[in-house]
């Protein structure tokens, strides 16, 4: 009976925040004032164009780099290496920030997954008054969604335009290099133990077919399948590209003495590339360098 | 005789449970200096008495304190509830998720979070979590008491368990087929976290834990009895069935509020209460109360150091109170042993 009251006092606040929104403000103010509804369905309202910005997802913190926003952010995570935001204070992996020390920072918005962290830090601090816009990319639609927001709430919307042509030309180039050659069948490995794979709806899977494959897992009932062996060799991929696993010569080495893995034609065939994690798992501006690296891999001769 | 005997317990009960609340006091003193935002106590001091900046203002009353305070009220509801749970079972591995609370919580709030639920309203996740503890309670009843029967302790040990194994089954189902951020969302929910903290969810809590927690206390006599076998007991008037029935399912109810607000944290509910135990003996009169202050005060510093060791970044409490209450119990075993 107790959280259920909490569910109503969110409800309440909710519905408040919502007509707040829809009704009662003041033309005027609506438009000197930035406003966007976050992929957890909430609006964030600023009277600015955020300065202060505390991203705790890599991705989108790439995203505000190739705006050029690199200035606006004021911490980083263990997982933004690059040199530009190397100074920042770290809030180490992002998943269980402190909410004072987030407060302390006194930044003007927080971007975060809609439920990814520690259940509550989105929740506590919209409810100290903190803008929050919570961000969740799962595909290519999305991360242009993602990159659009950006632009608006930094108030850098010719950036994210141009941005946005840059993502747009590269995949259509790259499907245009590959639109005569047969889809290759292929599967993308976030890491060989255990094969965990990339399934239907997910960014990389769309990244794949741009780039010329057929995901051969594009069928699998969950995003991110755990997959046996067993089910590698019935789909019989023709290539497959691989993060977390060090070069690709040494993993083939290893995989053609691995009982099983050896039996799988993109093994035999030598057709197993390794991808750097960061920059292939992020859905973010990096997708120009993925989908270009994967059409490379699935179609060499046509991406040149 | 018995005049003379509550008055010498009384003697000794008070001087205790006042060491205890100083341990509370001192715990909550430092648990409000410290935290990844590094403010001085004297602003701290200054933050209490509404003279500091806004910011440190918003930490310490709005963070700070609410969070130390649900700490107090979720540590002591869980010690008190295994002192419980151990007594009526009287099973010194009993502990306050035994009767499947904590798998019928997680499952309620997992349901949730793979539902979509997560993002747009989190609010709805502690409900779910309440609901699927009390469905978890009232199913290991429903299998432990037989018309007719009494309420057998071993039958409801194993329902427990049974319960508990098949909720856990249905929690990895769930995630099979849960996205990445949802499983991450779920495996946060389930490892324990006071991070959520608001005088909202702290004032609800304590409203449901403090009576019924009060009420347990109340009870220690009988459990007493009830430690000297359940027929004894009843020899010597006490209402066994009653009393067992009543107490495990306030219990029950205090353990399910306290994981709807934190998630499972364990070790507390069978750490602190043998520890009193093995320091001050088996007494409920002081058992009770002082595994309630002793609780508060563990779960209150075992947050801190979550809080602090590795800031900014926080981990989860659970680690904590197993990482530091198991050697010291060990430890405390060890001792006591002859």
């Amino acid at each position: 009976m107790l959280p259920f009251r909490t569910g109503r006092v969110g409800a309440v606040l909710t519905l408040a925040l919502l007509s707040a929104c829809g009704s009662s403000e003041p033309r005027a103010a609506e438009q000197t004032e930035i406003a966007v509804v976050d992929d957890a369905g909430h609006a964030v309202r600023l009277a600015a164009p955020a300065r202060r910005i505390v991203s705790l997802i890599p991705a989108r913190t790439d995203a505000i780099l190739a705006l050029g926003g690199a200035d606006r952010l004021i911490a980083r995570t263990r997982w933004d290496g690059h040199a530009s935001i190397a100074h920042l204070p770290s809030i180490d992996n992002a998943l269980t920030p402190a909410v004072e020390w987030l407060i302390a920072q006194r930044p003007d918005l927080v971007i975060a997954w809609p439920d990814g962290q520690a259940r509550t830090v989105v929740t506590r601090l919209r409810e100290l008054g903190v803008p929050v816009y919570a961000s969740s990319v799962e595909t290519i639609e999305d991360l242009r969604r993602a990159i659009d927001h950006l632009g608006t709430l930094l108030g850098m919307t010719e950036e994210a335009r141009r941005l946005l042509g840059d993502v747009d030309t590269a995949l259509a180039q790259v499907r245009r290099a590959v639109a005569d050659s047969p889809a290759v069948p292929v599967a993308y490995l976030l890491g060989v133990e255990p094969p965990t794979v990339a399934g239907p709806g997910t960014y990389l899977d769309e990244v794949l077919t741009a780039a010329g494959g057929r995901n051969v897992f594009g069928d699998a009932p969950a995003k991110w399948p755990q997959v046996s062996l067993e089910e590698f060799l019935r789909r019989a991929p023709a290539a497959l590209i691989i993060s977390n696993a060090g070069s690709s010569e040494e993993l083939i080495a290893r995989l053609r003495a691995a009982p099983g893995w050896r039996e799988l034609a993109a093994v035999r065939a030598g057709r197993v590339h390794t991808v750097d994690a960061d920059s292939v798992n992020r859905p973010g501006p990096t997708v120009i360098g993925t989908v270009q690296r994967f059409a490379e891999i699935l179609h060499p001769s046509a991406a040149r | 005789m018995t005049r003379r005997t509550s008055a010498v317990a009384v003697d000794s009960v008070l001087p205790k449970l006042g060491v205890l609340s100083v341990a509370v006091l001192a715990a909550l003193l430092l648990s409000i200096v410290s935290g990844a935002a590094g403010i001085a106590p004297v602003d701290v001091l200054s933050a209490l008495t509404g003279r500091a900046d806004a910011t440190t203002q918003v930490i310490v009353r709005e963070l700070r304190l609410p969070r130390a305070m649900l700490a107090l009220v979720t540590g002591g509801g869980l010690a008190l509830a295994g002192g419980v749970f151990q007594a009526l079972l009287r099973n010194p591995l009993a502990e306050p998720y035994i009767l499947g609370v904590s798998n019928g919580a997680a499952v309620g709030a997992v349901a949730l979070v793979v539902a979509g639920f997560g993002a747009a309203w989190p609010a709805v996740i502690p409900l779910g979590a309440l609901l699927g503890a009390v469905a978890a309670v009232a199913l290991v009843f429903r299998i432990a008491t037989r018309v007719g029967h009494a309420l057998d302790t071993h039958v409801l040990l194993l329902a427990g368990v049974v319960v508990g194994a098949f909720l856990n089954a249905v929690i990895l189902l769930l995630l099979t087929f849960a996205d990445v951020e949802s499983f991450r969302s779920a495996i946060f929910w389930m490892m324990g976290s006071l991070a959520g903290a608001s005088w909202t969810t702290t004032g609800l809590v304590a409203l449901y834990i403090l009576p019924a927690s009060i009420l347990l206390a109340a009870l220690a006599r009988p459990f007493n009895l009830i430690a000297l076998g359940e027929e004894t007991a009843s020899y010597l008037g006490a209402r066994v069935e009653r009393i067992k029935l009543t107490s495990y399912v306030i219990a029950s109810l205090v353990v399910a509020a306290a994981v709807a607000a934190c998630g499972v944290i364990g070790f507390i509910g069978l750490v602190v209460p043998h520890t009193l135990r093995l320091l001050w003996g088996s007494d409920h009169r002081l058992l009770l109360p002082g595994s309630f202050l002793a609780g508060g005060a563990f779960l209150l510093l075992a947050d801190t150091a979550a809080r602090t060791v590795a800031a900014p970044a926080e981990l989860p409490v659970g680690v904590i109170t197993a990482l530091v209450g198991v050697p010291f119990f060990v430890v405390l075993l060890r001792r006591a042993a002859p």
